[in-house]
């Protein structure tokens, strides 16, 4: 049996191992669950100057603020790179050559590389080229990886669904729930809490 | 080289909303079924409640073989490529697209088998835009009733019935024609939100009725009612609530021990002999070539693969591709003028984010022919929808009115407050059918076969242009009676794939004009039949998935009753 990352959950307990987390003697799904999100987080795709570009591009289009946390809490950018080499590979090409246009547009305004600059500074780059395609891929991926389900490695701690106020995951939904005037409860449940559905076809192709 | 298998009465390529419907009343009737199909069977742990993988991959644990063949698109002749899309609107499996299709399953209007008559009865000649290739249905929809009636009750169709045997009754629609009886289960239910549209359209005066579903209101043959949990848009039922023939009309048409179904099979060609009759089959399965002899083969696949396979069937009979000695496979192409929305924004939380894009409030009218065309400039019109389905990811893209920024701190804070306060309609326009919008196959495009894809030539014209904006007029109005703060338009959009893609394979009387007749068979290959909405002349305003199935259901049962004639 093999797990969405196309390794078996032998081995998926073996490198938890290796990672130093403790090795269960009896499978507890939901430690499971968050093991996978970590070893997500460990899949990298970009080099090192790319993941920070990145960070700080999603920084500034769901900025951390007094509304609450934003794309960094919810992990977005960690959810883009691991994704990079999975189902959004085939916009791995324009990441780095919209990095590197970012770059050279930062130098020109501001003599500095993006990650140096100011969040106003950043701001008034992102403004610059926000009707480009690659701005709204990284803005697309972005609002993907802030308020996807997480098993995916985004919207960490339910912040993306606190934050528009999605309550959750239900599988079966009352006519009061339904209701303007009777919302339903937060529940910060994702779609893999409930073990009726198969998580190693879901997660193929990521 | 290819391994012949043993002969059998039907094959029928595509176990999908139409093969899979037409395989039970040949299967009742004691015939020996194939059905082909390109996908596997998925089941309720395969459908989980996910945006990513429902919304923004090709429901990767699917065949991907449609994804392998995304039509291309061009608005004309001389026009450059359209961007391609990046997932196929439809799925492979069995069941197919009524797997995670809306569900929304409607009967016709009238008019929409009678256009050009009725058109010219009422306004004239001249009231038809010219470079239509628009025909009358070969039949009215008196003739389908039947077969409505058979598939709502086989597939379980929920829904409030507003003519029955002529007796109107307002609580439904009141623009349909007589039924002969009450949808098999009562309507999805309204919520606060639903009420609050309905309302505001009986201040308007006009006439709100909840939409038909395929979808479970309480306990069906062995099946449950729906959980109302959401994720449907595209999404498959994890209480099989959802009427896909994957749960009805095929485990049914198993039962009788006469179909036998292959999954993975990928059709390449339908063969046929000098004498220009059809003979069977050649598929691929895995890496191996097999040929299925059959006494009559049933075309089920979808319009743009249904198109394709007869372009790609080429014989010494049929130079230019199955049943096109008269040039028609391809013609009289149209998609539903489904672009063109309108988004409303409202001063309070809607709670939408439960229930299912079928859950709604309809309005038809200012769908078809159901009101005065004298002062407007086009023919045709809308069904105006509203209903319930929001999912996260989706709710933070919304539009920002021109209120916020689309990123930023002043963004967030607009999300925060007004994710849950908006609202697209969901209106389906009428399409009528022009000479210069066809499909054929593309020059340079192939699948990881090497065979070329489909290639979609085609724009909307004035008159689906005109309807639009005259739907967007009513839909306006109807948020803002409803109370909504601000509106804003979306762009009609053009013709690539569709999820509502019509005609190709015509039907008709005129074997100049159509491919197939009255009965859904071939004018030139006797023992061919063509299943799906590519046969259908008009688009008409309302979802085409029960029409096709009703059809598919009357071409397989006119097959039994025909047999030796068809088949000799």
């Amino acid at each position: 049996m093999t797990t969405e990352f196309g390794f078996s959950r032998r081995e998926l307990f073996k490198r938890a191992g290796v990672a130093g987390a403790a090795i269960f003697a009896m499978p507890d799904l939901s430690r499971v669950l968050s093991l996978r999100r970590e070893l997500f987080a460990q899949t990298r795709t970009l080099t090192p100057p790319e993941k920070a570009t990145l960070t700080a591009m999603c920084a500034r289009i769901i900025p951390t603020d007094d509304n609450g946390p934003g794309a960094i809490e919810a992990h977005a950018p960690e959810y883009i790179d691991h994704a990079l080499s999975g189902a959004l590979a085939s916009s791995r090409q324009a990441y780095a050559e919209g990095f590197a246009a970012l770059d050279v547009a930062a130098q020109q305004k501001f003599t500095a590389p993006f990650v140096k600059l100011t969040p106003a500074q950043q701001d008034a780059i992102l403004t610059d080229v926000q009707d480009t395609p690659f701005f709204n891929l990284v803005r697309g991926h972005t609002l993907q990886g802030t308020f996807c389900d997480p098993i995916y490695g985004g919207n960490t701690n339910f912040v993306g669904w606190d934050l528009v106020g999605y309550p959750g995951v239900r599988l079966n939904v009352t006519a009061a729930e339904q209701n303007m005037s009777t919302p339903a409860t937060r529940n910060h449940k994702s779609a893999y809490d409930y073990l009726m559905f198969s998580k190693t076809e879901t997660m193929n192709g990521h | 080289m290819a391994t012949n298998l043993k002969p059998t009465g039907v094959v029928i390529i595509g176990m999908g909303a139409a093969g899979g419907v037409a395989a039970l009343p040949l299967a009742q009737a004691g015939i020996e079924v194939v059905g082909l199909e390109a996908g596997t069977w998925l089941q309720a742990k395969d459908f989980a409640p996910d945006e990513i993988r429902n919304n923004f991959r090709a429901w990767p644990q699917a065949i991907q073989k449609a994804q392998n063949e995304i039509p291309t698109h061009r608005t004309s002749a001389s026009a450059p490529y359209s961007p391609r899309l990046a997932i196929h609107p439809m799925m492979n499996a069995v069941g197919g697209t009524s797997l995670h299709y809306w569900a929304q399953s409607w009967r016709l209007n009238p008019w929409d088998f009678k256009v050009v008559s009725d058109t010219t009865k009422r306004y004239g000649s001249a009231k038809i835009p010219k470079g239509s290739t628009v025909e009358d249905w070969p039949f009215g929809i008196d003739e389908l009733e039947h077969y409505y009636d058979i598939v709502e009750q086989e597939i379980g169709v929920s829904g409030k019935a507003g003519n029955i045997n002529g007796a109107i009754d307002n609580r439904g629609n009141v623009f349909e024609a007589a039924r002969k009886r009450e949808y098999p289960m009562p309507p999805l239910r309204w919520s606060e939100w639903h009420d609050r549209m309905a309302s505001a359209a009986r201040g308007l005066g006009w006439h709100p009725f909840p939409g038909p579903a395929a979808v479970n209101t309480r306990s069906y043959g062995n099946r449950s009612g729906c959980a109302y949990h959401g994720y449907c848009n595209r999404g498959g039922c994890h209480v099989n609530a959802k009427g896909s023939t994957a749960v009805t009309t095929i485990p049914k048409a198993q039962k009788t021990g006469k179909l036998s179904l292959v999954t993975e099979a990928h059709v390449t060609s339908i063969n046929v002999n000098n004498n220009g009759r059809v003979t069977g089959v050649t598929y691929v399965k895995g890496r191996e070539e097999f040929v299925q002899p059959a006494a009559a083969v049933l075309l089920a696949t979808y319009t743009y693969e249904n198109v394709r396979t007869l372009l790609l069937s080429q014989s010494k009979a049929f130079p230019n591709g199955l049943s096109n000695n008269h040039g028609q496979v391809g013609r009289h192409y149209m998609t539903h003028a489904t672009g063109g929305g309108v988004t409303a924004l409202f001063p309070m939380n809607l709670n939408n984010w439960y229930g299912l894009p079928a859950q709604g409030v309809a309005i038809d009218d200012w769908a078809d022919d159901n009101f005065d065309h004298s002062s407007v400039d086009f023919i045709g019109g809308g069904n105006l929808f509203v209903y319930s389905d929001r999912r996260p990811i989706s709710a933070a893209g919304m539009s920002t009115f021109g209120r916020a920024p689309a990123w930023g701190s002043a963004w967030k804070t607009f999300i925060k407050e007004n994710a849950d306060r908006w609202h697209t309609s969901y209106m389906q326009k009428t399409t009528l059918p022009y000479e210069d919008n066809y499909l054929d196959l593309d020059p340079t495009v192939t699948d990881p076969l090497g065979l070329p894809v489909c290639r979609i030539t085609a724009d909307f014209h004035d008159n689906e242009r005109r309807a639009a904006a005259f739907c967007q007029d009513k839909m306006e109005q109807w948020y803002r009676a409803a109370g909504a703060i601000d509106t804003v338009r979306g762009p009609l959009g053009t013709m690539g794939p569709s999820t509502h893609a019509y005609g190709g394979t015509r039907m008709g009387k005129n074997a100049d004009t159509n491919v197939v007749n009255a009965w859904g068979f071939s004018h030139e290959a006797p023992n061919l039949a063509v299943l799906g909405a590519s046969v259908m002349g008009t688009s008409g305003a309302h979802n085409p998935t029960l029409t096709a199935q009703a059809l598919a259901w009357r071409t397989a049962e006119y097959l039994a009753k025909n047999w030796k004639k068809i088949t000799e």
